[in-house]
């Protein structure tokens, strides 16, 4: 689950305990929030998932995924929407 | 500061629809230091209709509140909280530019008293520097004094004005003081916490076609100051704009002070340059040394007006400014979110007038002959 932490975000200080914890509780937000990405039936609520994602991924050290899910909250119903869920779907694969 | 050990830690609120979010503000806010824990995170909501039900059961000392919220939005939480349960509340936002942006200027104006960026990739500090900075923000936010909802308080004027006065320095009344002050070319205003709101209520009594420019300092964290502009400018008559070096303050236009650097008047003609500030100076853009400038370069040809915040900042440059032949007004305390920096003032005798909100563009425009 991840991979390692990027060095100069501020998850590269996080005590190891914590940022465990952290990641246990992305990959739970991933879950959730996946299938409305994949759908995008409603794009208010899909917009908003983007958006929390971006502030978590970086927060647990994912910037990748992080720019990835900002450029699709502001690009929905375009952006790189099919490239973010992919990342997603291998997070918590 | 208080030692932490020595007494009961903080009691915090921390609101946001992410798990991630509220695991990661807990470890940051209850971080301990030697002498113990100085907050702890009494309670978590998702929305913000558990925020506002979730503060009134507990009563915490501030809140930590995202506005981007399922269920109710953080500006309408917000706005409930200030009115049934007044508590500082501390935006913690995940963009400091574009839309973002101006959502948080709005949950100033609907009574936050600070905004903090969430951590994201312009972020490269450690998670004990991003933690000492939500403390530092929560430690200045828990010891506010919130008693009402600023927008509730707007519509009690008649409250506002039946509280006594605390005395005026001058006694002249200000209507007397018209004649002398055909020469002001500049209103120069400075605010802190509340000021987001507060300025808008001065600055939208102000007509397009005003013929004094004005010059807005207002302490607010590093990046939302063109929001705060672009805000503005949208409610108000003038025009807004961000100022900086080598321009000169237009009649008829509101410009406000940068972030990061000290906007000082270099001259009559309006001229103004940035300067950075000196080291240890604690807000930026200062009041103090804007108004110093003001008061150098203008002398009775402006009036200084300071509104509502936390702190000093602003006092001694508003006496410079009276010592130096200006109109100088205060926010009374009754209508300011924190009279701090106008109490300062006052006590320093730098105020002609202590004003309730509304009343003070209606006194400008007597000033300048708009009344």
């Amino acid at each position: 689950m991840g991979g390692e932490v990027v060095a100069g975000t501020v998850a590269a200080a996080v005590p190891p305990a914590v940022l465990a914890d952290l990641r246990v509780a992305f990959a739970h937000e991933i879950s959730s929030r996946l299938p409305h990405l994949r759908q995008v039936a409603d794009l208010e609520m899909a917009r908003r998932d983007a958006h929390t994602l971006a502030s978590s991924a970086w927060v647990v050290g994912e910037p990748e995924i992080a720019r990835l899910a900002r450029e699709v909250e502001s690009a929905l119903p375009g952006g790189p929407l099919a490239e973010l869920v992919d990342k997603l779907s291998r997070y918590v694969a | 500061m208080t030692s932490a050990a020595s007494s009961t830690p903080v009691p915090i609120i921390v609101v946001d629809d992410s798990p991630v979010q509220r695991r990661f503000l807990r470890a940051a806010i209850e971080a301990g230091t030697e002498a113990g824990t100085e907050f702890t995170v009494v309670g978590e909501a998702r929305n913000g209709k558990e925020a506002v039900a979730l503060v009134a059961r507990l009563r915490p000392a501030a809140i930590l509140m995202d506005l981007d919220l399922p269920v109710m939005s953080g500006i309408e939480a917000i706005e409930l909280i200030m009115a049934v349960s007044p508590t500082p509340i501390l935006v913690y936002s995940a963009h400091v530019g574009g839309q973002e942006s101006t959502r948080a200027l709005e949950a100033l104006a609907a009574g936050a008293v600070d905004v903090l960026a969430k951590p994201g990739p312009h972020d490269t500090g450690s998670l004990d520097q991003y933690a000492d900075e939500i403390r530092k923000k929560l430690r200045v936010a828990s010891r506010i004094r919130v008693i009402t909802h600023p927008r509730g308080k707007l519509r009690t004027r008649e409250a506002a004005h039946a509280t006594p006065r605390l005395g005026l320095t001058r006694t002249t009344p200000i209507t007397d003081e018209v004649a002398a002050r055909v020469g002001v070319k500049l209103i120069a205003v400075g605010a802190s916490t509340g000021g987001p709101q507060a300025l808008h209520t001065l600055l939208r009594a102000l007509p397009s076609d005003l013929e004094q420019a004005v010059l807005v300092v207002q302490h607010m964290a590093e990046g939302f100051i063109a929001g705060l502009a672009s805000w503005l400018d949208q409610l108000v008559p003038m025009p807004v704009v961000v100022g900086g070096s080598g321009c000169r303050l237009q009649p008829g236009t509101i410009t406000i002070a940068p972030s990061g650097h000290n906007l000082l008047v270099q001259d009559d003609r309006l001229r103004v340059s940035c300067v950075d500030p000196q080291p240890g100076q604690f807000h930026v853009p200062g009041i103090d040394q804007c108004f110093t400038s003001v008061a150098d370069s203008l002398g009775p040809d402006a009036v200084g007006i300071l509104l509502t915040g936390m702190g000093r900042d602003g006092a001694q440059g508003l006496k410079a400014m009276r010592a130096r032949g200006a109109t100088t007004l205060g926010q009374d305390e009754a209508t300011s979110t924190v009279y701090g920096m106008p109490q300062a003032a006052f006590a320093l005798d730098a105020v002609d007038r202590q004003l309730a909100l509304d009343d003070i563009a209606p006194a400008v425009l007597g000033l300048v002959g708009r009344s």
